[in-house]
């Protein structure tokens, strides 16, 4: 009796499969159903974009209609990454061209993106809807006039924090007017004002427009005609917020708002001026999300718009918020369940500083939900976030930054050790964490006992010796990114651990003590692993103990990268090098 | 040696870009204390905190050279201009990192300014009604013997002559050279790799075509001066 289930059945429930997780547990289970998988599987995501061939993925998902890639280590977001290290898209959209022409949507993070390339996407995929580039750099507004240009069903076109060479706003005139698919546009990232005119054509023709950011440029003026014909939004990201306007314009411009009855979201909001902030007030009931990271008022201002976003889930606000106005989001906005403050650079100097550890204390105290935390402080206490820890036992991401390195509790004096002890010890199903201050080899000792359910790490400045490396390699069961900096961990912990970086994704670490003789002797012992020495002085006349200025380590099935710069060494370029012997205790 | 890097510290340690240049010495002075315990040294405040004992050299050995032993250790990358700041810290994003700089340049005198901060209780003061400038151009310069390559925003000049009395300033906070005894030559690079002169090009459009800057000086050296 053939016990098999046929294909057609085992395609049919696959249909209802829609999480890669599930998808790749079910492409274990033997070969027919590893088959069926993955000539099913609609939606690829590969988030290290060096851990697999363009030509494997394409050859494996032949049906493959939306593809997510990632490049560069999260550490490039802060300028650590030189340039030309990589993350080029080109090879992959020339593979997908070619195997795979139906593909819809891309989205790219941390990924070297040319005009060549956007334009191979305008050419090479017929019914393209959608494109979203983060962090990515490398093109022009040229490039971005081809994708209006030629696809004729574009849904979506967002642009969030990319470099992009502005060569203009014309770009925006580019989309026909045959195009009527719109769903989300996002440019606020560009320098360069658009014509008015041609954006109001364009969302006179996009009924179905529901998210639209703009650029700075964008004026307050603008605005208002803007939302009177896109009503029905339901992200909007405004540009610059400080023009002077008559009494009459923001008569218009307040009406405008109130019109806005779908308003979920809204960001933006360049150089707002406080007598503006009231134009907000009609659309704040509905908010779910609020980003006033460029919003630079002083606290009063934020306070009133956020006494009036009783359903908050989301706020984004620098530190001019103060801790008295994060009592008042405590008080109002029981929703929230994430929270970032960024640095003004206002509080760093003042001794009477006016945001403290107290802020996030009063959130945490208060808002049940509360899952997710990016915190810039100047300096912390334990105590803090002992409370912080009691209140939030839910917490899912903790980041904070203490700004001052190595700052101590500024109460005690002692190190943050404790603190962060109490965050790992309570919140069991942390998965993401930062930690700053001043931290001893206890903290990281108190991380590896009880940060089972950790995936991603970053450190920075921090620890006193190799041990410390060790416990959270030897610790965190669940650890997939690990980034370090200017730490003094070395050798030893690296290589004693190294079977473990076979199930992580990747380790980065920069300006720490890990001598090249490591890094050689790693990759020896490693094959899997891609073992890249990004170093700017010339290796090959080192001696192995002198330590390089940045590791990045990831597992591979690609084996070593064609496209490595002069300044990234891996063994393969010298692959008869011997590993000289050493003391590793 | 090349790899040498001078941690001594500029005048304006307190003043801040916007309040992200934290002051080294605060960090060095914790740093410093943790290495003196380390090293055995009498320390009888109880309560303050003792590291365990630790080796930052590779081999166990103490450094051969007699050398500040908080530089084998410190490999921390400097960039930007006017102040000691460490790369990538604190970890923001460079929009919104751009952003500020450009809040903070606008009221504030191009070069020598001294950390200024926001005036938080009366903003509408601090606002000031300037066309939002023209995002900054970052130019390379690489001065002779330094190891190190700094970066400058070209759009904060607006003459030769400021250029290069800035970067002279900037350099000679690290060197040993006297100012007035050295000799300093600037070469220009343009984007293409074109060597461009000074004063050749007015300044505007030599401000758009800069690429690079290296400097070399002809500094009558202390140890040069023994010889002669």
């Amino acid at each position: 009796m053939d016990l098999r289930l046929p294909s057609k059945v085992l395609e049919h429930i696959l249909s209802f499969v829609d999480s890669n997780e599930d998808r790749n547990s079910v492409s274990l289970v033997c070969k027919s159903w590893f088959e069926t998988e993955r000539r099913t599987r609609k939606r690829v995501i590969v988030r290290n974009c060096y851990a697999v061939t363009p030509a494997a993925v394409a050859r494996r998902f032949p049906e493959m209609k939306s593809l997510t890639l990632k490049g560069k280590p999260h550490f490039a977001d802060y300028n650590l990454v030189p340039d030309g290290w990589g993350g080029y898209v080109w090879p992959w959209i020339e593979a997908m061209a070619a195997k795979c022409p139906s593909l819809e949507e891309l989205r790219l993070k941390r990924m070297v993106v040319t005009d060549e390339c956007l334009e191979k996407i305008a050419a090479s995929f017929k019914d393209f809807k959608v494109l979203v580039l983060t962090s990515c750099e490398g093109f022009s507004t040229d490039g971005l006039a081809a994708i209006a240009v030629a696809c004729r069903n574009l849904r979506e076109l967002e642009l969030r924090e990319c470099i992009v060479e502005d060569i203009g706003g014309d770009w925006l005139s580019y989309f026909p007017e045959t195009l009527t698919s719109l769903v989300s546009l996002d440019f606020s990232c560009l320098d360069s004002e658009v014509k008015l005119s041609d954006l109001e054509r364009l969302l006179s023709r996009s009924p179905n427009l529901k998210s639209l950011k703009l650029n700075r440029a964008v004026s307050l003026d603008a605005l208002g005609s803007l939302l009177r014909l896109a009503p029905q939004l339901v992200e909007l990201g405004t540009g610059s917020f400080s023009d002077k306007l008559d009494q009459e314009a923001v008569a218009k411009l307040s009406q405008a708002f109130s019109e806005l009855k779908e308003l979920k979201s809204l960001s933006g909001l360049w150089d707002v001026l406080p007598e503006y902030i009231p134009l907000l007030y009609s659309v704040c009931p509905g908010l779910t999300s609020l980003n006033l990271s460029y919003a630079t008022v002083q606290m009063s201002d934020l306070v009133e718009l956020i006494t009036r976003c009783s359903n908050l889930q989301k706020l984004w606000v620098m530190d001019l918020i103060e801790d008295k106005g994060l009592e008042v989001v405590a008080s109002s906005c029981k929703e929230l369940r994430e929270l970032r403050v960024f640095p003004s650079g206002a509080g760093l100097d003042e001794t009477n500083v006016a945001m403290t550890e107290q802020g996030l204390v009063y959130v945490s105290e208060a808002c049940p939900n509360l899952e997710s935390v990016l915190y810039f402080c100047v300096q912390f206490t334990n105590t803090a976030m002992v409370t912080i820890a009691r209140n939030r036992p839910n917490l899912k991401c903790f980041r904070l930054c203490v700004m001052e390195p190595f700052a101590p509790d500024h109460k005690t004096q002692k190190p943050l050790d404790e603190g962060f002890k109490a965050i790992v010890e309570r919140c069991k199903d942390l998965q993401r964490l930062s930690v700053s201050g001043l931290l001893t080899d206890k903290a990281f000792e108190y991380i590896g006992t009880h940060g089972k359910k950790l995936r991603m790490l970053s450190i920075a400045f921090a620890g006193d010796s190799d041990l410390m490396l060790h416990h959270l390699l030897s610790g965190c069961e669940s650890l997939n990114k690990l980034e370090i900096r200017d730490c003094p961990f070395g050798d030893t912990a690296l290589l004693e651990n190294a079977a473990k970086l076979k199930t992580m994704r990747s380790l980065w670490m920069s300006s720490c003590c890990v001598s090249f003789g490591a890094c050689k002797l790693l990759s020896q012992k490693m094959p899997k692993l891609n073992v890249e020495v990004i170093d700017e002085h010339p290796l090959e006349t080192r001696p192995d103990s002198s330590p390089v200025e940045r590791i990045y380590i990831y597992r591979t099935l690609a084996g070593p990268r064609l496209d490595m710069p002069e300044f990234v060494w891996t063994i393969h370029k010298n692959p008869e090098i011997g590993v000289s012997h050493l003391a590793i205790k | 040696m090349e790899l040498d890097l001078d941690l001594t510290l500029s005048p304006h340690t307190n003043s801040s870009n916007f309040g992200f240049g934290f002051d080294l010495n605060k960090h060095l002075d914790t740093k410093e204390k943790r290495f003196e315990t380390m090293l055995g040294l009498e320390n009888t405040e109880e309560d303050f905190y003792v590291p365990k004992p630790c080796s930052f050299s590779l081999n166990g050995q103490p450094d051969e050279k007699d050398e500040d032993p908080l530089e084998s250790d410190s490999s921390i990358a400097y960039d930007e201009e006017e102040n000691c700041k460490v790369v990538g810290w604190p970890p923001i994003k460079s929009s919104m990192k751009k952003y500020l700089n450009y809040r903070h340049h606008s009221r504030n005198h191009p070069y020598h300014h001294h950390g200024r901060r926001i005036n938080i209780s009366n903003p509408a003061a601090t606002i000031e009604r300037v066309r939002p400038s023209k995002s900054s151009m970052y130019v390379k310069v690489k001065m002779d013997g330094v190891a190190i390559t700094r970066k400058v925003d070209i759009k904060l000049f607006d003459s030769y002559e400021s250029l290069t009395n800035s970067l002279i300033t900037m350099f000679s906070q690290y060197q040993d050279c006297d100012r007035e005894d050295t000799n300093f030559k600037f070469t220009f690079q343009g984007k293409e790799g074109d060597w461009l002169l000074q004063g050749d090009a007015p300044w505007k459009i030599f401000a758009e075509s800069v690429h690079r800057i290296s400097i070399t000086r002809d500094c009558p050296c202390p140890y040069t001066r023994l010889l002669f």
